[in-house]
């Protein structure tokens, strides 16, 4: 009798566990749908300002050899003018955007990239923008340096907006 | 379990090693950020950051000193491949203990060599028993110590449970998480020792059927398994003795800030340690943190292991609700931990869950195979005429195993590492390119070990000063009167742990690259460029007075001509350093980036003037028809296969195609000593 009152409590109990597991499975994946879609745009390990990024992971990041290029220099001819040359540090999709930060998303991990006063923002075709004309979901080639020993932090010299893939 | 039980779990673990074998990581690698520490670490017996992983270290120690096989980080990386396949040979083993037993044996095989082989074959859980990291080690570390625990439930042996106890306290050892599944082992002793809930025991139990023990009884056991349990568990984690002992040899920073010699230093060493990641998102952040651990279970199992995950939850509960409370108790707590955990390298966190939904996927299984006899049997039952049932049962069950083969097909590529001599091939040119007396300035700390890794290990080059290596702070006169040179990385960490100190390069130096390793490629983690630069209070020799190039090229690039170039000769070991020296006439001071290629291989990118035209130009005249040099040493890849290559160069530029490349010379690329035996030899042993 004792027995099955226990067996009747644990099966109640786990059956209501499991149900809550899959509530709140389910509600977590359509707050994140209706907000995002269904992309993986808001996924960000470390999280928007995450910290840990910054101080728990090592430097893997490096200088491409000799730097963005120089500005206000003439340039080769295969990229527009305005444009740094050579492949640039960071590539990704713009998730978030603060004052003196943007968070993208690279294809190597989520990136914070670091804004200064001496960032330019620049079209593909070279024309100058301001972040201000940079929103969420654009995607972006950042030439910059490296900082924080993570490689996860980028401060940005160039940020090019690119087209949108057809 | 039965002799075929132990055949099969040990097939699991030799089809998972082999695997793992095969993809492995050769030597150091970046594909985790504390990799060349924890791989350096074991051999030397030192302390590891926090929270310090004795167990992991005593292991490695016993792997590198004696398997005979490759290097040391080789060693370390083949320590986490064997206790990866352990992992998912373990998993057999507690399923077969676990599944129910109303389907035949065969079919509780498949039920249970399914799943482990899926685990075995997922992304994360194959990456990290490929390199030098503790995750794979913890693995098999919680899975023994399940072992453990289903053991004393089936014995209730003294010895057993004390065995138990004794794992689980070493566990921490190699992943200090494992503490919060705590809870959920007690609950179960719990409900073993009340028997509140039923399990298989209950049923092979010789004494089932007699009169159950009285309460007063039930509670001295429980009292007796408390005290050889806290006793078994003490022991293990008498382990963590290792950190004060072994504080003396930190060297990182950061971790020297909570050195381990008081105990509130172990508490912040251990416990205590980085509590700026955990719990640091706000409860509205959950709902998107749970979707990242989804996302991330996708990612393992696919939607279909999603689904029979779930469906064995039901049966787990339904069938066996004593281990139901078990692992979903373990499991909910890893989730609720690391959900709230803010990582880089989040998905790493979760492998003890993936290792939990593994099971969950045996009991989906069981429910389907468990399904299927009825309905055969149904059909047996209304047949005219007996079907010869069993060969089709064991082809069907072969079939299913073989859905293993999916995700080792699918994350193949992603997990092939054994092409990943990046960094390896770069430390060799480094001691082959540093000239007799240098100072190599490193990352401080737990990222400066790919370099110290090849010191501490095999002394390589002693005459070369690291003066990070002894600790984070050397005084700048250490470096009087030595050649300096740095790495990348090291120019790059302005801030953060791996940063220098701010007293030790405060002159304006010139930064020449002299050394390019491999490119980045992005499936081989997060790396960007490997460079070594020397660092130089005067300006670097860029303009050339008398041009004398030993091959000509005469190649218009439009603001800049390659006059022409030098090159090493031109048979080269794999592996090696190939030098060479371009000429360019400027039309114009500007930034023109070009690449270098061996065949299709780009072998690195750089600006005309190394980066240093805009300085050279302020510090000096430089007019139009000025003639520069780019000066430098390529590692070839030691991963090259034997051949002749184009050696070309091009411009480079973001937007557009590259242009036109210019045909420079062949380069015969030969192996003729073996990649590990060349780093062996550089290493000096």
């Amino acid at each position: 009798m004792a027995a099955n009152r226990w067996k009747l409590i644990s099966l109640s109990v786990g059956g209501a566990l499991l149900l809550l597991m899959l509530l709140a499975s389910s509600f977590s994946l359509g707050v994140y749908v209706g907000e995002h879609g269904w992309t993986r745009d808001g996924l960000s390990y470390s999280g928007p300002g995450g910290k840990a990024d910054a101080n728990n992971r090592p430097p893997q990041g490096g200088n491409a050899p000799g730097g963005p290029a120089l500005s206000g220099t003439p340039q080769m001819p295969q990229p527009p003018m305005g444009l740094p040359s050579g492949r640039p540090n960071v590539t990704g999709r713009i998730l978030g955007i603060q004052p003196q930060s943007i968070q993208a998303a690279s294809s190597t991990g989520p990136r914070r990239i670091v804004l200064t006063a001496e960032t330019r923002f620049l079209e593909q075709d070279g024309r100058a923008i301001t972040l201000k004309d940079l929103q969420k979901g654009d995607v972006i080639a950042v030439y910059g340096v490296f900082i924080g020993g993570d490689g996860g932090e980028l401060r940005a010299d160039f940020i090019v907006r690119l087209p949108p893939k057809e | 379990m039965t002799r075929p039980d132990r055949f099969l779990a040990l097939a699991v673990f030799l089809a998972a090693l082999t695997v793992y074998a095969l993809t492995l990581t050769p030597s150091l690698s970046y594909l985790s950020p504390d990799g060349s520490e924890l791989a350096t670490i074991p051999y030397v017996l030192g302390l590891a950051h926090s929270p310090g992983y004795p167990l992991y270290t005593w292991l490695g120690f016993l792997f590198s000193h004696l398997i005979p096989l490759g290097d040391v980080a080789y060693r370390i990386n083949l320590m986490s491949a064997v206790m990866g396949a352990l992992a998912a040979a373990g998993v057999y083993w507690i399923l077969i203990r676990i599944l129910p037993e109303s389907i035949p044996p065969l079919w509780r095989r498949t039920a249970a060599a399914l799943p482990a082989l899926l685990l075995a074959f997922s992304k994360t859980f194959w990456a990290q028993s490929l390199i030098a990291e503790v995750y794979a080690p913890n693995a098999a570390g919680i899975v023994i110590t399940l072992i453990a625990l289903l053991r004393w439930e089936r014995t209730r042996r003294r010895v057993d449970l004390f065995l138990f106890a004794l794992a689980f306290g070493l566990s921490l050892g190699l992943h200090i998480s494992d503490l919060g599944f705590a809870p959920a082992f007690i609950l179960f002793i719990l409900l073993c020792l009340f028997e509140l809930v039923g399990g298989p025991a209950a049923a092979a139990d010789p004494s089932a059927g007699t009169k159950p023990a009285p309460f007063s009884g039930k509670l001295r056991s429980f009292l007796s398994v408390a005290i050889l349990g806290f006793i078994g568990f003490a022991l293990g984690v008498a382990q963590f003795v290792w950190l004060p002992l072994q504080s003396s040899t930190l060297i990182d920073r950061a971790m020297l800030r909570s050195a381990p010699t008081t105990l509130e230093g172990i508490y912040n060493y251990t416990l205590g340690a980085f509590p700026n990641f955990k719990f640091a998102f706000p409860l509205t952040a959950l709902p998107d943190r749970l979707v990242i651990y989804l996302d991330l279970l996708n990612q393992q199992y696919g939607l279909i292991g999603i689904g029979l995950g779930i469906a064995g939850l039901i049966s787990l509960l339904a069938r066996r609700t004593r281990y139901f409370y078990l692992l979903v108790g373990m499991y909910l707590v890893e989730i609720w931990f690391f959900i709230q955990y803010s990582a880089f390298d989040l998905d790493v966190f979760f492998i003890p869950a993936h290792i939990i939904w593994a099971m969950f996927i045996g009991f989906g299984v069981f429910e389907i195979i468990h399904a299927l006899q009825v309905i055969f049997s149904r059909m047996r039952a209304t047949a005219d005429r007996p079907c010869k049932i069993k060969p089709i049962t064991v082809i069907a069950g072969i079939i299913m195993i073989l859905f293993a083969a999916v995700p080792l097909h699918n994350n193949w590529s992603a997990n092939d590492f054994s092409q990943d001599t990046a960094v390896n091939d770069f430390y060799a040119g480094v001691w082959s390119v540093l000239p007799g007396n240098a100072a190599l300035v490193t990352p401080s700390g737990v990222f400066g070990y790919d370099a110290f890794y090849w010191q501490l290990v095999y002394d390589t080059r002693a005459d070369v000063l690291l003066p990070l290596r002894p600790g984070p702070n050397p005084s700048a006169q250490a470096l009087a009167g030595r050649d300096l040179f740095a790495t990348t990385r090291t120019m790059t960490g302005n801030a953060g742990p791996g940063a220098l100190p701010a007293g030790l390069l405060t002159r304006n130096y010139w930064t020449v690259p002299v050394l390019f390793g491999q490119q980045p490629e992005e499936s081989f983690g997060r790396r960007e460029a490997l460079a070594l630069y020397h660092l130089s209070v005067d300006p670097p020799p860029l303009l050339e007075a008398d041009p004398k190039p030993q091959f000509l090229a005469e190649a218009d690039l439009g603001p800049v001509q390659l006059l022409g170039f030098d090159l090493s000769p031109q048979r080269i070991e794999s592996g090696d350093v190939l030098t060479v020296k371009f000429y360019w006439r400027l039309k114009t001071v500007t930034s023109v980036r070009v690449e270098t290629r061996l065949g299709n291989l780009t072998l690195e990118q750089h600006e005309i003037g190394l980066g240093l035209l805009g300085r050279f130009a302020q510090a000096g005249p430089l007019p139009p028809g000025s003639v520069i040099s780019d000066s430098f040493a390529l590692i070839i890849p030691s991963v090259t296969p034997p051949g002749a290559y184009a050696f070309t160069i091009r411009p480079s530029g973001i937007g557009s195609t590259p242009g036109t490349a210019i045909h420079l010379g062949t380069v015969d690329v030969i192996n003729e000593i073996g990649t590990m035996e060349r780093w062996l030899q550089i290493a000096g042993s």
